[in-house]
């Protein structure tokens, strides 16, 4: 199975488990004075909850 | 010490769930039983009240787990929870004591013609090049009457469906957690299902297009609906995968809705193989799942028969379990098969014969677990759900 991602502009494209990519968030700060990391795995817990409303939406209800 | 006792008596349920779902004998026939409406009907509430109140749905099944001596159960019996459906408006459902009357069971209303679908004929490249996206931009205004889609005027409406909407699955996932301790701790019954599955080809069928744009769509741009299912494959694996079992012993439950209804080609060259890879990923991730076949899938055996050893406990519904069980029952564990129209119709001493004969062909070697073939409306009648739990006792030792 593939994700079956490309690049489109326009569209965020978020994988699966996401709705704003890290690649794309990462572009609002001019620079991460700490460690990237940290922000990234904030990130993408918030981002996993989020994804999972619209899919459960979808499936479960 | 009570809680002692409780917790061994939990342990020996999984323990008896778990090994016949691996398609091994157990210390007896596992009594596994998926009630909907019922248990509404058992404790005297009215259809409404566990549609909108999750707190007597929760109890109410409860209650059934514990006088019915179930092995395991799902947490909540009912699918329609209006603190969510009616939280972000969604116009797909009719509920009762809103729509229908206050005994009835919620409805789901299948778009009549393209111009009611959720999705247009012309949306799939949309879909395909970003499902959630598409569902979060385009499909959910449609289904909602609160969302907007970007680019409308914003109202305090959808800000407030949007928040609530978060707030009320976060609300009913923590619940569903609570409510899986609360069964352990009342009757030492086990949540035996945990996560979800839907087939890609289902949820176009059934959310999206509708089935009668489907069956138009299948012939007029097949390539599109291939496609579109193959975006979808990967996100439900991961929807399947985030909500499972981090323990690995319980399987996803994949509700199966409409890949018996399409001819073979259809059903081999779409549904089945973009189902499979996601069945088969799972598998490679050690979760099995639970393949819940609503209806009768008896012309798609061979195919399901592919998938790996264990991989899978097929439910059976409107097939007849025994002859399934000559094709399937050396690969896979069994499960359901006792038909719903005798739950409602026929009399106890029938419901045992037939459980009787089940457990002695089917359970002979293990492998079974005893429910009914669909979940059990309101239509049962309670004695003959007793029934089950007395044909369990009295002929499921093993």
């Amino acid at each position: 199975m593939n994700s079956n991602k490309k690049d489109n502009q326009g569209l965020l494209e978020p994988g699966p488990g996401e709705l704003i990519p890290w690649d794309k968030k990462k572009k609002e700060y001019l620079e991460i004075t700490g460690n990237e990391k940290i922000l990234e795995k904030t990130w993408k817990e918030i981002e996993k909850i989020g994804n999972r409303f619209i899919w459960f939406c979808l499936t479960d209800s | 010490m009570p809680e002692t006792n409780l917790e061994k008596i939990y342990d020996q349920k999984a323990k008896r769930l778990i090994t016949a779902m691996r398609n091994e004998k157990p210390d007896r026939v596992p009594l596994r039983i998926y009630a909907a409406e019922f248990c509404a009907k058992y404790v005297g509430y009215s259809i409404q009240e566990v549609t909108h109140d999750l707190e007597k749905a929760f109890f109410s099944i409860r209650k059934c787990a514990r006088d019915f001596k179930w092995d395991g159960t799902l947490t909540n019996p009912i699918y329609v929870w209006t603190g969510l459906t009616e939280t972000i408006g969604l116009k797909y459902f009719k509920v009762p004591g809103i729509d229908l009357p206050p005994d009835a069971g919620f409805q789901y209303l299948e778009p009549e013609d393209e111009e009611d679908a959720y999705m247009h004929e012309n949306d799939y490249d949309l879909l395909i090049e970003s499902p959630t996206e598409f569902l979060a931009n385009i499909w959910l205004p449609r289904v909602s009457k609160y969302f907007l889609p970007p680019g409308a005027k914003n109202t305090f409406s959808n800000n407030m469906a949007w928040l609530k909407g978060g707030m009320a699955m976060l609300h009913y996932d923590y619940k569903n957690i609570e409510q899986a301790q609360l069964m352990k701790e009342d009757s030492g019954t086990v949540s035996s299902v945990i996560g979800i599955l839907i087939a890609p080809m289902d949820v176009l069928a059934n959310k999206l297009r509708g089935f009668k744009q489907l069956c138009i769509d299948v012939y007029r741009r097949p390539e599109k609906v291939l496609a579109a299912c193959k975006a979808l494959q990967y996100h439900l694996l991961q929807n399947a995968l985030y909500t499972s079992d981090p323990e690995k012993k319980f399987p996803v439950g994949l509700w199966l809705h409409r890949g018996n209804l399409f001819s073979e080609k259809i059903f081999k060259e779409i549904y089945w193989t973009t189902l499979k890879e996601i069945i088969e990923e799972l598998w490679k991730n050690k979760i099995q799942t639970l393949w819940y076949a609503e209806g009768d899938w008896s012309h798609w055996t061979n195919y399901v028969k592919t998938l790996p050893e264990k991989s899978i406990i097929y439910h059976v519904d409107k097939e007849d379990i025994f002859e399934v069980y000559n094709k399937i029952g050396e690969k896979f564990c069994l499960s359901g098969g006792i038909p719903n129209d005798m739950l409602a119709f026929s009399q106890p001493d029938e419901i045992k014969e037939f459980c009787k004969k089940v457990i002695k062909k089917v359970a002979k070697y293990g492998g079974y677990i005893l429910d009914a073939g669909g979940a059990i409306q309101q239509d049962a009648k309670i004695e003959n759900v007793r029934a089950l739990t007395e044909a369990v006792f009295e002929f499921g030792q093993y």
